[in-house]
C-alpha cells in the first residue's frame, strides 16, 4: 500500500493506490483505500484491510452520533482522539496505519496514526509499504502554500512512485480533495496500468450445446395448498 | 512568589489483571476481559486531581444505584439509567453489532433453568 496526504493553501489532498494483497497474491486490483469519516474528514488506511475498514467505519458512526448530540461540525481532533484511543486499547492488534485529513474550525489539518495508537501532525505524510518511495517525492518537491492543482499533481506523483517502485502497491491513483467548500472524490484519478491485451470474449451461437431431453414440471405438482384455521 | 506544586501525583497502577490469566487463546482476550477497567482508572485519576476525591466517590455511588435495577434472570436488563450516566447511550462500539445475543442462533436459556442453576440446584455442565 501507498497512502499519502498533503496540506496546501486552504485544504487537504489525500491519495492512495488501489492494490490489495494477500501475501504474494494481488487480491484486488482496484480497491478503495480512502474512507469516509465525516462530511469534512476522510481517512486513508494501510495494513489489514478489514481492520482499516471496520476501524474507520466504527469511528465514522461514533462521530455521527456525537454530531447528532452536539449539533456542531465534527472536528478532526475528535476523530483523531477516538481513533488513537481505540487503537491503543487494542495494543496494536488492530493493524490499521491511517492518514487522517480534514478541515474544521481550526483550518486544514493532517495526521498519521500508527497501529499502536501514536499520532503526529505534519504538512505532508506517507504511510504503508510504499511510504518511503512516496516520501522521497515529497521531500524533493514539497513547497509551502501550494495551489490545489499543484497539490493534486504532487500527490499523484508520490502515489505513482509507490505504484512503480513498491511491489506492495500498484494499479491506479485515487485522490480525494478536502476544501472548505466541500469534498471532491477523484476515484481512479490516474489509471497508468490498463491491460494492453485482452482476449476476445467467448461467443457461442445458440444451440452449440445440443438439448437431449426436455421435461417441464407444472408448478401445481410441486406446491401443496392447505387451509389452516386461525386462533386454534 | 511562592507556588505550591504537588509533587506526588499518586499515579494509579495501570496493570491489566487479566493478562496473567492462564489459558487465554489470544492476547486480545485479556483486553476484552479487562472491560475498560484501565480506562476507568485513568478517568478517575484525572477526575480526582481536577475536582477532588468526593467527585469519584459520588460518581461511584451513583453508578451503584443505577446498577441495581434488574429484570428477571434470562431477560436482559436495559440499564437505561446506568447507560445514560456513563454516556454509553451516545456511544457505539464493536459490541453493539458483533456477537449480539439477541441475534444468536443459540436459543436463550429458560427462566427456570437459569434460576435453578443460580440457586445451585443443577450442575452447570451440559449433559451432552
Amino acid at each position: 500500500t501507498t497512502i499519502v496526504g498533503v496540506v496546501y493553501k486552504g485544504g487537504v489532498v489525500l491519495g492512495a493506490d488501489t492494490r490489495a494483497t494477500e501475501g504474494p497474491i494481488v487480491a484486488d486490483k482496484n480497491c478503495e483505500k480512502i474512507h469516509y469519516i465525516a462530511d469534512n474528514i476522510y481517512c486513508c488506511g494501510a495494513g489489514t484491510a478489514a481492520d482499516t475498514e471496520s476501524a474507520t467505519a466504527l469511528i465514522s458512526s461514533k462521530l455521527k452520533l456525537h454530531k447528532l448530540s452536539t449539533g456542531k461540525q465534527t472536528r478532526v481532533i475528535t476523530a483523531l482522539t477516538m481513533l488513537k484511543q481505540m487503537l491503543f486499547k487494542y495494543q496494536g492488534h488492530i493493524s490499521a496505519a491511517l492518514i487522517l485529513g480534514g478541515i474544521d474550525i481550526n483550518g486544514p489539518s493532517l495526521h498519521t496514526i500508527y497501529p499502536h495508537g501514536s499520532t503526529d501532525q505534519l504538512p505532508y505524510v506517507t504511510m504503508g509499504s510504499g511510504s518511503l518511495a512516496a516520501m522521497a517525492v515529497f521531500e524533493a518537491k514539497y513547497k509551502n502554500d501550494m495551489t490545489k492543482e499543484e497539490a493534486i499533481a504532487l500527490v499523484a506523483e508520490a502515489i505513482s512512485s509507490g505504484i512503480f517502485n513498491d511491489l506492495g502497491s500498484g494499479s491506479n491513483v485515487d485522490v480525494t480533495v478536502i476544501e472548505p467548500s466541500g469534498v471532491t472524490v477523484l476515484r481512479n484519478y490516474q489509471t497508468p496500468n490498463e491491460r494492453k491485451f485482452r482476449n476476445n470474449p467467448y461467443i457461442f451461437k445458440q444451440g452449440t450445446t445440443p438439448v437431449l431431453k426436455q421435461d417441464i414440471a407444472p408448478l401445481s405438482t410441486k406446491v401443496v395448498i392447505e387451509d389452516i384455521m386461525m386462533g386454534q | 512568589m511562592q507556588s505550591i506544586v504537588k509533587k506526588d501525583l499518586d499515579l494509579p497502577t495501570l496493570r491489566n489483571e487479566s493478562s496473567n490469566v492462564k489459558g487465554l487463546s489470544h492476547p486480545v482476550e485479556s483486553i476484552q476481559l479487562d472491560q475498560g477497567k484501565t480506562e476507568i482508572k485513568l478517568k478517575n485519576f484525572a477526575m480526582k486531581n481536577v475536582f477532588g476525591t468526593h467527585m469519584v466517590m459520588n460518581n461511584e455511588i451513583e453508578k451503584q444505584i443505577y446498577s441495581q435495577f434488574k429484570r428477571l434472570p434470562t431477560l436482559q436488563s436495559s440499564m437505561v439509567g446506568l447507560e445514560t450516566i456513563l454516556g454509553l447511550d451516545e456511544d457505539f462500539d464493536f459490541g453493539d453489532y458483533l456477537c449480539d445475543p439477541a441475534t444468536s442462533e443459540a436459543p436463550l436459556p429458560q427462566l427456570h433453568t437459569s434460576m435453578e442453576h443460580r440457586l445451585g440446584m443443577t450442575s452447570s455442565k451440559s449433559i451432552l
